[in-house]
């Protein structure tokens, strides 16, 4: 008996303490200024996206085209073609080159609606259902900048959904549940990204940068000439995933957060440069744009 | 200076409902983010299980079912270099009967999306090819040479085409370089011959036939004379 009075003495405060932590993280009130500013410029991520797929259409996409629906079936459905295609997507009950092309400047318009910051409500959400059709289209060609483009829009879309990001002096519970999921599962991006690279022995041996600055076929610029200190290699590939390893619990702390949030410009900078993913390092580096506090935009209003 | 006007905040019950909806959402988002590389059964389950929300989401980053997670699919490739030559650049290349050979990707900046989709349908390509399913590689350059054959005229689209998948895993120009060079600096993942047979009455057919490698053929042997 006094062993449960005890623990009841414990456990009490301690929920209740870990319900209000729950309560002022989700449920506090939020301005809409960061989601206004993500939602333009996820909309222009996807429009460019959407757009470069305009270069070569119709031999992707097309009825006798590169990824045809038979070479998605076999890749998705493990060979067995008797199996339908997961997912959905309009491209699939596409078969003339033109109706392709129209839905596509279709899209292309409601992406730009998106970026323009117009009727955020409806375009948001069916930008978001756009960018998904041509994600299932042919999931196998996608890499790491769709998987975070598509996790931003579903935030934003239902964020959008919930309140108007136009309204700048308006602060809502709901903006801040749709920031702090951006936010949590910002920081999951990058626990995988981390934990990705410690699956890797080169990590480990601090010759990763190496092997990057090396790759003639990806790199955008050329940093031989840093190859000549294997020092320095193994110092550059031991912070980059240091930075990423602690992102996700520094950047909760508000006297950490702009030394991360520097740390983490730098290494996306340094990720485009050498791997030639030069949307998803920007991407990032506007994702990483939901930690930033008004008080640190220099708006203390 | 505007004031700020802020909503209601929520009712009990919608805190709890949408507290509900948080956990559940993020559980099934924790649970295929680490399921990304070497996942457990129990991963693999509970990966399948989530897969109807989120695959249709794309909250998993993977295309592949989830048994076929060893290793880490290209897609998932979070980790930017292992290391080995899996990583580098993948290219298509389609010979014709002249001698010619188109390249994909060819003449494309290196930050491109169009050269990044190439360099991913070729590494989809390889990494089936590793795995010994052939079907996949096979379907691929099925359709690569589908298109090309819907594209030339008629007399080219006749004679037999021969298409590689190749790796480069030295410092050769991928546009440059010459694909019969054994010294060029590339891997060949999968190669096939390929043709359009319109023998049928049907419309025509792509048939693909894959080349195996001098390693994986029977050795030559010296029968002698056979007079």
């Amino acid at each position: 008996m006094n062993i449960a009075v005890a623990y009841s003495k414990f456990s009490q405060p301690l929920i209740g303490a870990v319900g209000m932590g729950w309560n002022r993280f989700w449920f506090q009130q939020r301005g809409n200024w960061q989601l206004a500013l993500l939602t333009r410029l996820v909309g222009v991520f996807a429009l460019v996206w959407l757009a470069s797929f305009s270069f070569e259409l119709t031999e992707m996409f097309g009825a006798s085209g590169w990824l045809s629906r038979e070479s998605v079936q076999q890749v998705l459905t493990d060979g067995d073609l008797t199996q339908p295609v997961p997912g959905f997507s309009h491209l699939f009950l596409l078969e003339s080159n033109f109706s392709i092309w129209i839905t596509h400047i279709v899209g292309m318009i409601i992406l730009l609606l998106v970026a323009w910051g117009v009727a955020p409500r409806i375009s948001t959400t069916a930008g978001f259902i756009i960018v998904l059709c041509y994600v299932h289209r042919a999931p196998m060609v996608t890499n790491q900048f769709e998987a975070i483009l598509c996790m931003l829009f579903l935030y934003l879309s239902v964020g959008s959904l919930c309140v108007d990001f136009r309204d700048r002096n308006a602060l809502s519970w709901t903006s801040n549940v749709a920031t702090r999921l951006i936010q949590v599962h910002l920081c999951g991006f990058y626990v995988l990204i981390a934990t990705s690279k410690l699956g890797s022995p080169v990590w480990w041996t601090g010759e990763a940068a190496w092997y990057l600055i090396t790759d003639v076929q990806h790199r955008l610029v050329d940093l031989a000439v840093l190859t000549s200190s294997p020092f320095l290699m193994n110092g550059i590939t031991h912070l980059w995933l240091l930075t990423e390893l602690l992102f996700p619990v520094l950047i909760w702390n508000r006297h950490t957060r702009p030394l991360m949030l520097l740390l983490v410009t730098i290494s996306w900078i340094w990720t485009a440069f050498l791997t030639g993913l030069v949307a998803y390092s920007l991407l990032m580096f506007a994702a990483n744009l939901v930690f930033v506090t008004r008080d640190a935009a220099g708006d203390k209003k | 200076m505007t004031a700020s006007r802020q909503t209601t905040p929520p009712g009990e019950s919608v805190k709890t409902f949408v507290s509900l909806s948080l956990f559940i959402h993020l559980f099934c988002v924790a649970v295929v983010l680490g399921s990304s590389f070497s996942p457990s059964l129990l991963q693999q389950r509970l990966v399948s299980l989530f897969s109807p929300y989120t695959k249709t989401l794309h909250l998993d980053p993977n295309y592949v079912p989830p048994n076929r997670r060893l290793p880490a699919t290209p897609s998932s490739a979070f980790h930017l270099t292992t290391g080995e030559e899996n990583t580098r650049l993948h290219q298509w290349l389609l010979t014709t009967a002249d001698g010619t050979t188109y390249r994909f990707p060819g003449q494309h900046w290196r930050g491109s999306f169009l050269r990044q989709r190439l360099d991913m349908l070729g590494q989809v390509a390889a990494f089936h090819a590793r795995l010994d399913i052939d079907e996949v590689p096979a379907e691929i350059v099925r359709s690569l040479a589908r298109n090309f054959f819907t594209r030339v005229e008629q007399d080219a689209a006749n004679q037999p085409i021969y298409v590689r998948c190749v790796q480069h895993v030295g410092e050769s120009d991928p546009l440059t370089f010459d694909p019969s060079d054994n010294d060029a600096g590339v891997n060949i993942l999968y190669e096939a011959d390929v043709w359009l047979d319109a023998s049928n009455n049907g419309p025509p057919t792509v048939n693909v036939l894959k080349r195996t490698p001098i390693s994986q053929s029977a050795p030559p042997v010296d029968v002698g004379n056979l007079r």
